[in-house]
């Protein structure tokens, strides 16, 4: 039994090798936005296009154990006869080491559902900001249109200003931090706004959810 | 073995100086193993019970708890206070904690030309000035000094309404945004600050024309554009611009006010309708001196509407977790109920929400987090800590058992469900029962990705899964390729774990993993994370307590040493990560619910140890 237990030991020390990602400050990722103006009866009937993107999905380089989570968040705010609404779905890897961690695959939704005082937005905002809290943290963000980052943060933001539409879909990857040694927490937060010109109001709903890493 | 009640931790109080000795005394007093006063003596334990309760969220079904860093919730903005001061004003719900600070902070956002900028929000500025000037004019009185602010709005108002009279002419007189905010500004300044301004008589010569040219007809009597709510809206603006000297015009924008109020298709009028025909009587009229055909549809609406709001009388957020009453969309309607003289069904919910949102500023926005398993653990065992921070045990069983009933759950979610319900003192065979389905038929295919989580379930006597299941997870760690180098902290973890899965027989091993913790402590009573680390850190400190206290080799580390060492890391109202003393230039650590839970963690495991110590 001892022997079985050393190799445990020394399979395990596997773990202690991050995985050698060149920090970089843009990484190749799915950034892509998905505008719906059709019959809000028929709900997002442009899904399919999100399904074909999905399907795209890249799948973890990381052959080591990793660590698997999906953050998750709703929130809506009640205007005029229905809701402006925003929702998020992040897939999360997060290394054994806690060293590092990448947004694998998330989609930001953000709707107006209602037809009253308008049935279309005139304009619709999508922000969104990754957190990342750990020791030394670097980060690197997508290429594409509308990413920035900070020490620890990464941010995305879009516009739709045409006036035709009722939802924005933003679809991405490849969101990233390192860490000199750990990560303890990540947290997205998405804030979907929506202008209403014949009232000449924004209205919010700004969802959020962090996790733990370990 | 006797018991030392305090002593050796007062020893060494002694030498690490007063806010060090708060802290030893009090985890003295908890007599070793008692969760509750684990935290006594801490400075800033009600800030962390607040804060507590604001991460704290409910549905009708179920409870958890978020994880909101502190920075985000004690921000105030410029939006939610000016609401929670017209509420106030309106209702009385709630009281300003201190006005002086309030200024103080409205003045530090001024910037230079006068308009003012509140950080982190996507108003425009010059909405963000109207609500400054509003908490100003709540707080502060006309006495305020303003002439630069008011110099900023006087050239905004006449910049946007002469740009819109050069583009839109007489014909279509539309206003832009800007044009309305800075009308609705300057209202406001006229009426506080500026009665006598000369720069407030001559935007008002510009408002006064423009009101003729949209007015026609041989007297002027009509409006020659209201079809469209906007034109309303300019219309209304204008007016309360000429004030109380302008009867007839108040009197048309109300009869088009309330057409459009009578005439609305919706299930609920545009608030904007509801909001102007307030505005405008407030400006014109007294209630008492409104015709009686206006008070009552003012009253049918207030009624009519009610449903819109939720089970409280009140607007709110919403998500799957619950609803929570938010004063910024709440001020036009609690004016209202204001204004009519009757009671607001919403004051009590909307009394509990500026309580919750006020911080030393102001208030700050409502932004709640959706809970999760892991910290929904962490705050009900702060909570236990503290003796208690409002939330309701009942759902909190519920959400945990709901987690554990759930095809999604991650393993990571299963365990902190599990411990909650431990926590808690509800785990039940039911529980278990479920528990257990669950980790045996675990699909093969994701115990290598989930290991980390699993082992700490599988290691757990109170659920115990059947030893096939257990020798799956064993098998998993045979398949792993190997390495080389020091393992770091979070592979100790695991792999005490492991050891302790695999049985009776991993002593020399379990001595070895022992071995290496201990080669991570430092002279100050921390833990590094590796040995390249350069000064411990409290992760680390967590890490190396539980493995150790999984091994039972707790304490063979310097345990004195090493609560003082947690107690380095508190800054109110929680646990860093970090001694602020070892924080590196231009890195910034947010406390939250899982790194203060990181601190009564080793804490408490040390009070346990303490008198086998």
């Amino acid at each position: 039994m001892r022997s079985t237990i050393c190799v445990i030991v020394c399979l395990l020390l596997a773990y202690a090798a991050c995985p050698a990602w060149a920090v970089s400050s843009e990484s190749r990722g799915i950034n892509t936005v998905l505008l719906f103006g059709g019959p809000k009866d028929l709900g997002l009937v442009e899904m399919d296009a999100g399904a074909r993107v999905a399907s795209a999905r890249p799948t973890s380089r990381v052959a080591l154990p990793i660590k698997m989570k999906t953050l998750t968040a709703t929130k809506s705010t009640p205007y005029g006869n229905s809701y402006v609404r925003t929702y998020f779905s992040s897939d999360v890897e997060i290394g054994l080491t806690c060293a590092w961690a990448e947004i694998t695959y998330g989609t930001t939704t953000t709707t107006w559902d209602g037809t009253a005082p308008q049935c279309k937005s005139s304009r619709i905002r999508l922000d969104e900001l990754w957190a990342f809290n750990g020791w030394c943290v670097t980060v690197s963000i997508p290429s594409g249109g509308g990413f920035s980052s900070s020490a620890k943060t990464v941010s995305w933001t879009g516009e739709d200003v045409s006036g035709d539409h009722w939802a924005m879909r933003h679809i991405y990857s490849g969101i990233r931090a390192s860490a000199c040694l750990w990560l303890t927490s990540i947290r997205q937060s998405s804030n979907g706004s929506h202008y209403f010109e014949t009232e000449n109001d924004w209205v919010s709903a700004n969802a959020s959810r962090g996790i733990s890493t370990f | 073995m006797t018991r030392d009640p305090g002593g050796s931790w007062l020893r060494v109080a002694g030498a690490l100086g007063v806010p060090a000795l708060l802290v030893l005394t009090a985890l003295a007093a908890a007599g070793g193993g008692g969760r509750r006063g684990i935290l006594e003596g801490f400075p800033g334990l009600e800030e962390l019970r607040r804060w507590l309760s604001r991460a704290y969220v409910e549905s009708q079904t179920s409870g958890g708890f978020g994880d909101y860093p502190l920075e985000n919730l004690d921000v105030a903005t410029l939006h939610q206070t000016h609401a929670a001061l017209e509420i106030i004003g309106q209702v009385g719900p709630g009281a300003v904690q201190s006005p002086a600070a309030t200024l103080s902070w409205v003045a530090s956002l001024r910037k230079s030309g006068g308009m003012y900028d509140d950080p982190g929000t996507n108003a425009p500025i010059l909405l963000e000035t109207l609500w400054a000037v509003s908490v100003v004019r709540v707080l502060a009185g006309p006495a305020l000094e303003v002439d630069q602010t008011a110099g900023a709005l006087m050239a905004a108002l006449e910049a946007a309404l002469i740009l819109e009279s050069r583009s839109d002419g007489c014909a279509t007189a539309h206003l832009s945004d800007a044009a309305l905010a800075a009308a609705a500004l300057e209202r406001l300044l006229g009426s506080v600050f500026l009665q006598t301004a000369p720069q407030l008589a001559t935007s008002r010569e510009i408002a006064a024309s423009l009101v003729g040219r949209l007015r026609s007809g041989p007297d002027g009597g009509t409006w020659r554009s209201l079809e469209g709510e906007r034109d309303a809206l300019l219309a209304r603006v204008l007016a309360c611009l000429l004030g109380s000297g302008t009867p007839r015009v108040a009197s048309d924008i109300l009869s088009q006010d309330l057409a459009a109020l009578e005439g609305t298709q919706s299930d609920l009028p545009p608030e904007s309708v509801v909001r102007a025909l307030l505005d405008t009587c407030c400006l014109v009229w007294g209630w008492r001196d409104l015709p009686q055909r206006i008070q009552s549809s003012l009253q049918s609406y207030l009624a009519a509407t009610l449903h819109r709001c939720g089970a409280d009388g009140a607007y709110a957020w919403s998500n799957p977790w619950g609803v929570w009453v938010d004063p910024a969309l709440n001020a036009d309607r609690a004016a209202l109920y204001a204004m009519a003289g009757d009671e607001n069904p919403g004051t009590p919910a909307l009394s509990r929400a500026l309580d919750r949102l006020a911080c030393h500023l102001g208030w700050s926005s409502l932004i709640q987090a959706i809970p999760g398993p892991d910290y929904t653990y962490f705050g009900v065992r702060l909570c236990s800590a503290l003796g208690g921070c409002g939330g309701d045990e009942t759902k909190l069983a519920a959400g945990a058992r709901a987690t554990l009933g759930d095809p999604a759950s991650s393993a990571q979610d299963l365990l902190y469900g599990f411990r909650t319900l431990v926590a808690l003192g509800l785990w039940e065979g039911a529980d278990r029962a479920a528990l257990v389905g669950r980790l045996e038929e675990w699909p093969p295919d994701d115990v290598h990705r989930d290991i980390y989580w699993l082992a700490p379930l599988h290691a757990e006597a109170a659920i115990a899964p059947a030893r096939d299941a257990r020798q799956a997870l064993i098998a998993t760690a045979f398949e792993l390729t190997s390495g080389e180098g020091f393992p770091q902290m979070a592979q100790l973890r695991l792999l005490a774990y492991i050891v302790t899965l695999v049985g009776e027989d991993a002593g020399a091993s379990e001595r070895e993993i022992v071995r290496w913790v201990l080669a991570l402590s430092t002279e100050d009573g921390g833990f590094r994370w590796s040995l390249g680390s350069s000064s411990p850190d409290l992760p680390s400190t967590y890490c190396a307590a539980e493995l150790l206290a999984l091994l039972g080799a707790l304490g063979e580390a310097r345990c004195d040493a090493m609560a003082a060492f947690v107690a380095t890391c508190w800054r109110e109202p929680g646990f860093l990560p970090l001694r602020p003393a070892d924080i590196p230039r231009g890195e910034e650590f947010a406390i939250d619910l899982f790194t203060t839970y990181m601190g009564l963690q080793v804490l408490e495991l040390l009070a346990a140890e303490r008198p086998s110590a």
